[in-house]
């Protein structure tokens, strides 16, 4: 395993002395607070065990990128339940898409749109995997794909083999691991610590951790402790792939605060 | 020690092999806490599973699991003349003709072996069958079961909901796709996420667990 994608332990894991006051975050999708560097030009997903995105797609755009000029949300609405005005999450307005128009805009057979080559937008993918899109052509597109898991055989049978076919089909894809669950839950860091070896061993991929994230029913949001700074430690190692090129060309090119 | 062979007669409401193999091993795990447990998962002649405890050093099997199902007629057509056969066997198998079974299996089976005819009758789960049987059985009683983790006698004996069946999408290819990749787990990966699971059960239980991600290879089947 890459040495720099091992889990980090530092004092703070060693003693609660070491922690200061540090408090997990609430997420409600308003919080546009204390984000870390985000370098543009990236493509980013979520994929949960049961195929639901678990709505932490927008959140976590909300979440890594401030403001509108830094990410497109990009939701693929086919088989999902989305409003049909714009969301805001973060400073990110959801824009949704249907599959077939989504495969419209990466084609290479559409005219080019005319932007300029510096990518200065991320796009975040979001999408239900349980509708069936042909994987194929949407895994490619892929930078960075944060995998969330609950501790459940089900679900750990489930992303594993949603790695397996990912990384099949998109060898250069930079793979996450998001526990569900508490942040004092250790299960989190065991599950980590098991399944990245499972798949340095068996797949060639290094799993990288982000931490925890879980649904806070009282305060209505979701509660993370996530180190998100972890998705920017490795220089991207980028599939030039044409549709995705498009794709970022194109969100890119869009003009901050009109979304679709 | 004596091995026990125990065949499950498949239906719809049965345990899938995998979810049987997870059963088996945490009532293991549970009863011996400590020692260490791994299996083979041998598809060639129907859904084999052969449990092997280690203790001072020595691997020894102790159970053997036969599934028979729709997807096992390989193992019937091996003692047969055709799949036509094979087609008749399971179905005089599902409809009581134990003998018959104990009369195929015997085959396989080198003599002196115990073997039992278990099927899934409601209120007694194959994991519960395997807690009682641990306790009759002397060969089995290698150590007092911890009372905190085994489940009272009364429990044991109290019918229990149909035990939750896992999804053949996480057991077989998730879905159709074109892309032609095979997502189907090898017995390898299999185990190593049953040896996962396993382990997040016993830390549920306050139970500290490490068992190896890759098994050893086996040299006693």
């Amino acid at each position: 395993m890459n040495e720099s994608k091992k889990l980090k332990r530092g004092l703070e894991d060693l003693s609660p002395l070491f922690q200061g006051a540090k408090i997990p975050q609430v997420l409600d999708g308003s919080d546009s607070s204390d984000r870390c560097f985000t370098p543009a030009g990236s493509v980013l997903a979520v994929c949960r065990g049961d195929g639901s995105n678990f709505s932490a797609s927008p959140l976590l755009a909300g979440m890594l990128f401030p403001q509108e000029k830094d990410a497109l949300l990009l939701t693929i609405t086919d088989g999902v339940s989305v409003p049909k005005l714009s969301q805001p999450f973060g400073g990110l307005y959801r824009c949704p898409l249907s599959w077939a128009d989504f495969r419209k805009l990466c084609s290479k057979a559409e005219p080019r749109i005319d932007s300029p080559l510096n990518l200065s937008r991320n796009v975040v993918l979001d999408f239900d995997l349980r509708v069936g899109f042909p994987e194929e052509s949407l895994l490619p597109l892929v930078d960075k794909c944060l995998f969330w898991i609950q501790p459940q055989f089900e679900h750990l049978a489930s992303v594993y083999k949603l790695i397996k076919t990912t990384v099949a089909l998109n060898p250069t894809l930079e793979c996450y691991l998001v526990y569900e669950g508490e942040a004092r839950d250790a299960r989190g860091e065991f599950v980590f610590e098991k399944l990245a070896a499972l798949c340095s061993d068996r797949l060639g991929v290094d799993l990288t951790w982000l931490g925890s994230a879980w649904i806070d029913d009282e305060n209505g949001g979701v509660v993370c402790d996530l180190r998100l700074e972890h998705l920017w430690l490795t220089p991207m190692d980028r599939s030039l792939v044409p549709e995705k090129m498009q794709l970022l060309r194109f969100a890119s090119a869009l003009p901050a605060g009109e979304g679709f | 020690m004596k091995e026990t062979l125990f065949y499950q007669i498949r239906q719809d409401n049965t345990l899938s092999v995998t979810e049987l193999s997870l059963l088996v091993r945490q009532a293991f795990v549970a009863l011996y806490p400590g020692t260490s447990f791994d299996h083979d998962m041998t598809f060639l002649h129907g859904s084999e599973n052969r449990f092997f405890l280690t203790r001072a050093g020595k691997r020894e099997s102790i159970a053997v699991f036969v599934t028979l199902d729709e997807l096992d007629k390989s193992m019937l057509a091996g003692t047969q003349r055709d799949a036509a056969a094979a087609e008749f066997c399971i179905r005089e198998a599902r409809s009581g003709m134990q003998d018959f079974l104990t009369t195929i299996v015997a085959k396989k089976v080198p003599e002196g072996i115990k073997k039992e005819i278990l099927t899934c009758q409601p209120g007694l789960s194959c994991f519960e069958y395997l807690l009682l049987q641990s306790e009759t059985d002397e060969g089995l009683a290698l150590k007092p079961i911890e009372k905190s983790l085994a489940l009272p006698m009364a429990e044991r004996l109290t019918p229990v909901p149909a035990p939750k069946i896992i999804s053949p999408e996480v057991l077989n290819p998730i879905r159709t796709s074109d892309s032609g990749i095979d997502r189907r787990l090898s017995p390898e990966e299999l185990n190593a996420l049953i040896d996962l699971s396993l382990g997040l059960e016993m830390k549920t239980r306050g139970v500290e667990w490490d068992l190896p991600v890759t098994r050893k290879p086996d040299n006693d089947a």
